[in-house]
């Protein structure tokens, strides 16, 4: 077989001025009218790439949410509320008002914030790779982009659902939390999406290899609700029962935001930079993951 | 410009390695207007892939000059959910235009694919004529450098081909184009190039007709075999 000439595009005859690209091994320079961009250039036109994809991705997501069913998008933002409302209906029928003197609304209401930000990165942020297949045939859209997409449009629907929450329950209830120490609840909330962010990344990668992978996650999430204190104060439990959970980080979290919203107690084993270092480990893991099979996601 | 550089590629399959380039070197010049030859299952989508930077190489190094567009053609880039004018609107959004060109492009693109009342519905109701028709008018709203043309024509009508023959030749004096196709005529008239890609090696000849006689030898070659 005979092997591929390198052809120069100097002998096709092009008119006018060349740049030259590289210099090869065996001294050939290949050469094109079209000027290379600098590294700097390079770097600039990478970074309008990249936030022109997440915006056309962000849109296309909305649309989808949108059209598919105009319920689609009212359940999401009722869901913490719908939530809350089913939980607390069960504690009121028990005849308990309050749970460490908090309204038990307020109190399951503000454990569903917390723990739906990372519900969310279990379904739909990993799925986003899958459903947006067609569109990485594009040669700007990276697999990445679409989980990044999915999980700022997420985000923002879960954001007005919260507030959507606080605002009905000061409506109807006029109850509200003081916050005392707003700044923890942001926190709580930014360690959750970070959280939500490598989950979300690391099953849409194993996810989009494996199959099986998406369901024995949701499968084996399932209790994650009731292992998170979402429905519950964890300084109720046992400390045998305490120590177990405080490996779940959402516990760390839920109580973090409920600290700073309503200024209650912290349990015993709390915390909070156990979740921060375990947020960052799994996002790095995830980027990781994603840098090592960025090429067979395209594949698949 | 595309310059491949010692390029492998290969998928891995339960029987092993399916190589579809093995440590290939070649230059595409600027103004060239290359047909691709290769039986069915020779990896030429997949190079149309490599050339258009949507896939990698597993070995070895592209270097591109100027804008590339993606592989035009069985339209496996849009989204069947999206309706044919969200994914123009797309496909402007990730080439970066402004609000107000999107509109006119948008408008364009729909009077060009002329798909009437299907513009404004779902990529999937879409037959594959009408697919390649909005996919091509979608690539033919932007100014390559260089189009990536991979079986287009097989899916379209009469209507269709002459007018996308009639939009490429008003770009053919600017833009240059990189395609594959079985019909040997039409490659025979609009290339000036011809790339025969086979048994994992791809082999560039400076004239069309060159590398159609070779691609001919190669099936001739092959058929006593089997």
């Amino acid at each position: 077989m005979t092997l591929a000439r390198v052809t120069n595009a100097s002998n096709y005859g092009i008119m006018g001025k060349c740049f030259s690209l590289a210099v090869l091994k065996n001294h050939v320079t290949i050469s094109s009218k079209f000027k290379p961009l600098t590294p700097a250039q390079e770097l600039k036109a990478g970074f309008t790439r990249f936030q022109s994809v997440i915006w056309a991705l962000y849109f296309k997501e909305f649309k989808i949410r949108l059209g598919k069913s105009k319920t689609g998008i009212i359940w999401v933002l009722l869901e913490p509320v719908i939530a809350m409302v089913v939980i607390s209906t069960i504690w009121l029928i028990i005849r308990r008002k309050t749970i460490e003197n908090v309204h038990v609304m307020l109190y399951i209401g503000s454990g569903f914030i917390i723990y739906l930000i990372v519900r969310r990165g279990i379904t739909p942020i990993p799925q986003g790779i899958k459903s947006n297949s067609s569109l990485l045939n594009y040669p700007g859209v990276k697999p990445i982009d679409t989980i990044f997409a999915r999980f700022i449009l997420e985000m923002w629907l879960h954001m007005i659902a919260s507030i959507l929450l606080f605002a009905s329950l000061f409506w109807i209830l006029g109850i509200h939390p003081t916050f005392p120490d707003p700044l923890l609840c942001f926190q709580a909330i930014g360690i959750a999406a970070m959280l939500s962010l490598g989950i979300g990344l690391l099953l849409g990668i194993y996810g989009t290899f494996y199959e099986s992978v998406g369901k024995t996650v949701r499968v084996f999430t399932q209790p994650l609700m009731i292992m998170s204190g979402v429905i519950y104060s964890m300084n109720d439990l046992p400390q045998r029962g305490r120590e177990a959970l405080s490996w779940n980080p959402i516990v760390h979290l839920i109580s973090a935001f409920r600290q700073g919203a309503f200024g209650t107690k912290p349990f015993a084993e709390y915390d909070l930079l156990y979740a921060v270092y375990l947020s960052i480990f799994i996002l790095g893991i995830s980027f990781i993951a994603y840098y090592a099979n960025r090429f067979r996601l395209i594949q698949k | 410009m595309i310059h491949l550089e010692h390029v492998s590629k290969y998928y891995a399959t339960p029987s092993g390695r399916h190589w579809v380039l093995n440590d290939v070197t070649l230059t595409i010049p600027d103004e060239a207007r290359v047909g691709v030859l290769g039986p069915n299952g020779a990896g030429k989508s997949t190079l149309m892939r490599l050339f258009a930077g949507v896939d990698a190489p597993n070995k070895g190094k592209i270097i591109r000059a100027g804008s590339i567009s993606w592989p035009m053609g069985l339209a496996k880039s849009m989204h069947g959910s999206l309706t044919g004018k969200e994914n123009a609107r797309f496909a402007c959004h990730i080439q970066g235009l402004t609000r107000d060109e999107i509109k006119t492009t948008v408008v364009g693109i729909q009077k060009f694919a002329d798909i009437g009342k299907y513009f404004n519905m779902p990529v999937r109701t879409y037959s594959s004529g009408m697919r390649a028709r909005l996919n091509f008018a979608i690539a033919m709203a932007f100014d390559f450098d260089c189009y990536i043309i991979d079986e287009l024509t097989a899916v379209g009508d009469k209507i269709f081909r002459q007018k996308s023959a009639a939009a490429f030749h008003g770009k053919r004096e600017k833009s240059s184009f990189i395609k594959v196709s079985h019909n040997i005529n039409e490659l025979k008239k609009e290339c000036n190039m011809g790339l025969v890609l086979f048994n994992a090696k791809a082999v560039l000849y400076p004239s069309i007709e060159e590398a159609i006689e070779v691609y001919e030898e190669y099936l001739n070659e092959d058929k006593p075999k089997k």
